[in-house]
């Protein structure tokens, strides 16, 4: 290895584990040409370095919820519902009111908040949910209910197979929770989601849990 | 038996978009959820900033918003990854990044019906492909605009000559000449050896060093670094 990457590695691996390296102590006893390409590199280096730690600092909500899609049960509704929604002027409480009305369920408002809400956290597997509930939010959200469930549904039987593998038993409650850059800018507390046994389910659960 | 990969969240934003989409297929394959949700991030990151600055490079004054042409762009792009994920077999960057550009072009293309619909006029500025002969997306890193493109060239000696190199030794220069990573952690990252990752460093630095010479004595030498960038190894 020659100097210069021997010089260089010290410099990258002490700068990402926090440490502060004076660069101009790292030039010393280098010839000219070795002197330029150890600037050139670590100019470089402090580039992608200042971009990675502002990648890693950001709390950017579309990106936290691009990677609720990557891991989620819902295709990509955990970033298309709530731009949708926000598109459309409503927040989830006027979203869920209006989405218990067209089904016909007025009284179970809260119950319908709570549902919405794990759709668009990515917890609740989009190919359970009913028909008539993707039709109804494409209406509310006006956009195309065929367009809508494709969406949600985008390679999640076969995301779910791998993690039900990879983890030998069902699916955890809530594998999403462990998700980085978890910042919960929700009005439902997650915690408090716990979808009842199918033999307790009435209409409303099986619009969400059995569709 | 596939090797581990040794990286950690914190690695990931010194990864190059290549071997961030590889690392999340990997992930997904094996059913790790929280790896999948960590790369993807750091992936839509990065790619975010590429596709505002494409969007605002192809837009008109006045058109719609970059920011919201790049996010329904991700959205997009994930969409294809998570559908892709179900048929991936063997290399798997380009179904991941598969026709990004040409995803934004569509994306681009949607907000203008929409305007135009709304302003009752027509845009009539055309968007040009990138897309490759073989029908796959263009490699990430290469600007899908020429006179940026240039611009970067101009302003970065060492990207021109890393854009003289291979797609996958690109990677392998990132990783290890501009990251740092040791040629071991390297080798893993881009499922080679570690002896081909010094090779390619080999190469590189002829390559440098004789792009440098270039430069010095612009009239003196003939500009032959000796260097084949479709030279696999």
């Amino acid at each position: 290895m020659s100097n210069v990457d021997q010089r260089f590695e010290q410099y990258t691996a002490a700068t990402r584990a926090g440490a502060q390296v004076d660069p101009t102590s790292l030039v010393e006893g280098l010839t000219q040409d070795e002197q330029r390409e150890l600037t050139l590199r670590l100019t470089k280096f402090d580039n992608l370095s200042s971009e990675a730690q502002s990648l890693a600092n950001t709390n950017n909500p579309i990106l936290d919820r691009v990677a609720r899609s990557a891991s989620g049960l819902s295709g990509i509704w955990p970033a298309l519902l709530p731009r949708l929604r926000e598109e459309a002027s409503l927040d989830r409480e006027q979203l869920a009111q209006r989405l218990a009305n067209e089904l016909g369920h007025p009284e179970s408002v809260e119950k319908f908040e709570t549902y919405y809400h794990q759709l668009e956290w990515g917890s609740l597997p989009a190919t359970n949910v009913d028909p008539s509930v993707v039709k109804a939010l494409a209406d509310i959200l006006e956009t195309d209910a065929d367009e809508l469930y494709e969406s949600g549904t985008a390679g999640v039987s076969d995301w779910t197979k791998r993690i039900k593998r990879s983890q030998g038993g069902p699916l955890p409650k809530r594998a999403f929770a462990r998700l980085v850059g978890e910042s919960k800018p929700m009005t439902v507390n997650d915690s408090e989601f716990d979808p009842p046994k199918a033999a307790d389910w009435d209409d409303t659960d099986r619009l969400f849990l059995g569709g | 038996m596939p090797r581990r990969i040794p990286w950690s969240e914190s690695d990931l934003p010194y990864f190059d978009v290549d071997t961030l989409a590889d690392l999340f297929v990997q992930a997904r394959r094996k059913g790790d959820v929280q790896g999948a949700a960590a790369i993807m991030r750091t992936l839509a990151g990065k790619m975010f900033s590429a596709l505002m600055s494409n969007a605002r490079n192809k837009m008109q004054q006045g058109e719609s918003d970059p920011e919201s042409i790049a996010s329904e762009t991700i959205l997009r792009a994930v969409q294809g990854a998570l559908t892709s994920a179900k048929t991936f077999r063997g290399t798997t960057r380009n179904e991941v990044f598969a026709y990004v550009y040409q995803i934004q072009r569509n994306v681009i293309n949607d907000y203008r019906d929409k305007e135009s619909r709304r302003r009752g006029i027509a845009f009539t500025v055309s968007l040009d492909n990138k897309v490759d002969d073989d029908g796959a997306a263009s490699s990430w890193d290469h600007p899908d605009d020429e006179d940026g493109y240039i611009e970067t060239v101009a302003e970065d000696f060492i990207d021109h000559v890393m854009a003289t190199f291979n797609p996958t030794h690109r990677q392998i220069i990132h990783l290890r000449y501009i990251a740092g990573y040791p040629s071991k952690d390297t080798a893993r990252l881009t499922n080679t050896t570690a002896n081909n990752v010094d090779q390619v460093m080999r190469r590189f630095k002829k390559a440098l060093a004789a792009a440098w010479a270039d430069s010095e004595d612009p009239g003196g030498t003939d500009g032959d670094t000796g260097h084949n960038g479709d030279e696999n190894s």
